[in-house]
């Protein structure tokens, strides 16, 4: 081991014992909704970054970065939006999605409601609000039917596919491909093919370089 | 010093079994640090990581076997979930812009170590490189255990690591003169 490689030894157990304590303060991730902010700061970004390239052939340089939106409201809708999680093994648990913007926590729900569920709709003493949704399928079949269009294409050996998952409303999946890819192909053979493994609706998008899927 | 995570109290109600129960308290205790640590290295995002880990740590829940106890389990299912899927690298770059602002307010201890850099350029690294080096360099994997990870010949594992290597010394070298 020479020292380079000590040292990335070293600060690799440097950055690790830095790390915040794993805990109940992550955010739900599972594609969740693009917030307007992030949007707005998105489309912001693109238009800036048009409007550059069309003024040089030179590539260009990265954009400042605006600090992250961190308010108590955020914390605290992110909390109970996780905390929903200790339901997740229920039959039907869907996925919370925390909208910071508005303190409003949404959680998806298919089939019957159970009480102790039903029961965590309303508003919470801290201001959030929690409303339940009927949704088509839970999270666990969509990450089955996931599973079942991964397990065909695996992304390592088709890096054309950007990303598969449940949408937004968890009505079915949405797999995002290479552009230049669906430009080549014919789209609805293509959703056929993905719907038939999944056994679920399915749509598919194009994604663009930064992966989110194209306007 | 490892922390002590208050995710098995989010989810040990969650689950049926007081055993079960005992048993991922003790996971995420013994384990979930370094799992986390080992996720934020393979996405280069905490949200990413803490997400991937506390996926995996639930879902061991629903599938209490003896076996899914085993950190190799977890370790295994923790690359699985950050690079097979795919869907949380998807995320990190939906989020990217809001990401790196709080990355950069976070970061106290870059005078010491040049976190970003260093987690920028495994990013830069394919995933099963990527996968590889972190094995070897921070969790002190054999290549046979790579290997067994990675469900790859140990002749491959050991071209991966050598490879990630060569790719994270030309970026960290020519960039800084060096990773600090």
């Amino acid at each position: 081991m020479d020292s380079f490689e000590r040292r990335l030894v070293a600060d690799l157990a440097t950055i690790a014992d830095t790390l915040p304590p794993l805990g109940p303060t992550a955010r739900p991730r599972r594609t969740p909704p693009l917030s307007p902010l992030v949007a707005t700061f998105a489309v912001l970004a693109l238009a800036l970054g048009a409007a550059y390239v069309a003024r040089s052939d030179s590539p260009p340089s990265p954009q400042p970065v605006a600090p992250a939106p961190s308010t108590p409201a955020d914390a605290l809708t992110t909390q109970v939006a996780n905390s929903l999680y200790r339901f997740a093994g229920l039959d039907g648990f869907g996925k919370p999605v925390a909208d910071e913007d508005t303190g409003l926590v949404t959680l998806s729900w298919s089939g019957p409601v159970p009480d102790e569920v039903a029961a965590e709709a309303g508003v919470r003493p801290n201001g959030v609000r929690v409303q339940i949704i009927r949704s088509d399928y839970s999270m666990e079949e969509l990450d089955a039917a996931s599973e079942a269009i991964l397990a065909r294409y695996p992304i390592p050996d088709n890096p054309h596919l950007g990303s598969v998952g449940p949408d937004d409303q968890m009505s079915g999946l949405r797999v995002t491909v290479d552009p230049t890819w669906l430009a080549a192909h014919d789209v609805a053979q293509v959703t056929d093919e993905f719907a038939d493994l999944a056994g679920v609706p399915v749509r598919v998008l194009p994604t663009d370089v930064e992966g989110m899927p194209a306007p | 010093m490892p922390h002590i995570t208050p995710l098995a109290h989010l989810y040990a109600v969650s689950i049926e079994s007081q055993e079960a129960a005992d048993d991922i308290a003790g996971l995420a205790v013994l384990y979930g640090q370094r799992l986390q640590a080992l996720a934020y290295f393979m996405s280069g995002d905490l949200d990413v990581a803490q997400d991937a880990v506390q996926t995996v740590l639930l879902r061991i829940t629903k599938q209490p076997t003896s076996a899914n106890y085993h950190y190799g389990y977890a370790r295994r299912a923790v690359i699985n979930e950050v690079t097979g899927h795919h869907r949380q690298l998807t995320t990190l770059r939906r989020y990217l812009p809001r990401l790196v602002g709080r990355q950069v307010q976070e970061s106290p201890e870059q005078q010491v170590v040049d976190r970003h850099a260093l987690v920028q350029a495994l990013r830069g690294l394919p995933p099963k490189q990527r996968a590889a080096t972190v094995l070897r360099y921070f969790e002190d994997a054999t290549f046979e255990e790579i290997a067994d990870v990675l469900e790859c010949e140990t002749a491959t594992a050991r071209s991966l690591v050598s490879r990630g290597l060569k790719a994270l010394r030309k970026t960290m070298e020519g960039e800084t003169d060096g990773l600090v």
